[in-house]
């Protein structure tokens, strides 16, 4: 029998079996942990269809990825003084059909911002 | 979980308690490879299934048999 | 039949459980292996529904065994078969020792601060004059760079105060595991390893800490199983 002659005496601290909450400001609260409750990945199906939406959303995903790369360098650059004018707008016109394109692509595959994402585990999320 | 669930089960005074419980219970924990379903797209699948493959037990082949007589549970969420 | 899972634990005796209501109605018992008990209960599906009833389920049967000693607790929907559960038991017996050690004699307390936008006043503000010559592309470059600002700072911000809680709590937590802004408002979600025996000087220290800061809203709950506390990979 494992523990019996090891098990310690109740703590003198004893826990409640309900998790006591305490907040000001509840539904406030609820209202964020809801938020992140709805980004909880779904579940896998390991049929045909869903393989095809994972391979979607892992592509979009890095698309998705580089594209803010891109966004976040062209900003830096045109921070950086060395664009004139022309090749901001130009710039920007052309990240912004990007984005558009991501924005219907994303519809197509019925994914929300949220779903567009990878965990790498220990070192965080890619987005 | 199907969104009018929620609405069912949630009623004020506990619905915080429940989605603090819920923040801890769903995201964190021990896992057993391969056996957790609520798992993010095809690869953390992968990963996990990788993960199964070089546990030092089991060999590919005694992992591979049992897998069949298990069917991938699934969760609703 | 397969087994649901609850939590494992090197102190845990049938007799802490079995009288506890588990998932599907079903009884705790223990499979145990290599000096290590894991808490199951029967669970005819390979498959479970978050509901209400389940997880609070799941909570009651880990709470019973928290309340005696420490666990690590599986994550919620946790369906084995036994034979995989002692091979698992069998093959993770070091790590999860070591997991075991580690929260030995501590329970997780959980700290999350929304910072109210109001409050956030105009963090926006800043960076170099770019000029607002240009067309649609120049624009859509700027909002973005507007956006991008704001980001910076709320990423500021949150640093400011996972630092400030840290100070706030320090020398009586063992250990820490933040997340900064996992949500929109949420500017901080931090888990907390405590020692029983300093539950109440931490929850005393934490509530000083509160007063100092009016414009951070609080929650706090506990004391939990160390869901956050494994890092024992699968």
């Amino acid at each position: 029998m494992v523990g019996s002659t090891l098990l310690k005496p109740s703590p003198e601290v004893p826990l409640p079996v309900e998790p006591e909450i305490d907040t000001l400001h509840a539904a406030e609260f609820a209202r964020e942990l809801r938020r992140v409750s709805e980004t909880l990945p779904p579940r896998i199906n390991i049929d045909a269809e869903s393989v095809e939406q994972g391979l979607a959303k892992l592509v979009l995903t890095l698309i998705e990825f580089i594209r803010r790369l891109l966004e976040k360098q062209a900003i830096r650059r045109m921070e950086g003084g060395d664009l004139s004018p022309e090749q901001v707008e130009e710039l920007g016109l052309a990240l912004m059909k990007l984005e558009e394109k991501m924005r219907e692509l994303k519809a197509q595959f019925g994914l929300a911002e949220e779903d567009l994402n990878l965990d790498l585990g220990p070192v965080g999320r890619l987005i | 979980m199907a969104d009018e669930d929620l609405e069912q089960l949630l009623d004020e005074e506990s619905e915080l308690s429940l989605l603090e419980t819920l923040d801890h219970v769903l995201n964190r924990g021990l896992v057993i490879a391969g056996e957790i379903t609520i798992a993010v797209a095809d690869i953390d699948l992968i990963f996990l299934g990788l993960n199964v493959l070089v546990s030092s037990v089991e060999t590919a082949h005694e992992v591979l048999k049992e897998r069949q007589q298990i069917q991938s549970p699934k969760s609703e969420v | 039949m397969n087994l649901y899972a609850y939590c494992l634990g090197d102190e845990v005796t049938a007799g802490a459980v079995e009288n506890e209501l588990g998932v599907a109605g079903a009884h705790p018992r223990l499979v145990e292996r290599a000096g290590i008990a894991a808490v199951v209960s029967e669970y005819d599906d390979e498959k479970i529904a978050v509901t209400r009833e389940n997880v609070l389920a799941h909570e009651r049967v880990v709470r019973r065994v928290l309340a005696l000693t420490t666990p690590l607790p599986f994550r919620f929907g946790t369906i084995v078969s036994e034979a995989r559960l002692v091979s698992y038991l069998d093959a993770q017996e070091a790590k999860l020792k070591e997991q075991l050690a580690r929260v030995r004699g501590a329970v997780e307390m959980s700290v999350k601060i929304i910072w109210r936008p109001e409050a956030r006043g105009n963090e926006a503000a800043g960076g170099r004059d770019i000029g607002t010559a240009g067309g649609s592309g120049t624009r859509f470059l700027l909002e973005k760079r507007r956006e991008l600002l704001g980001e910076g700072a709320l990423k500021e911000r949150a640093e400011e105060v996972s630092a400030w809680l840290g100070r706030a709590v320090e020398g009586l937590v063992r250990e820490s595991s933040v997340s900064l802004r996992p949500s929109e408002n949420l500017i901080l979600a931090a888990s907390h390893l405590v020692e029983r025996e300093l539950l109440a000087d931490y929850r005393r220290a934490l509530g000083c800490a509160k007063t100092e800061r009016p414009e951070l809203h609080f929650l706090t709950s506990g004391a939990w199983p160390p869901y956050s506390f494994i890092s024992v990979a699968p």
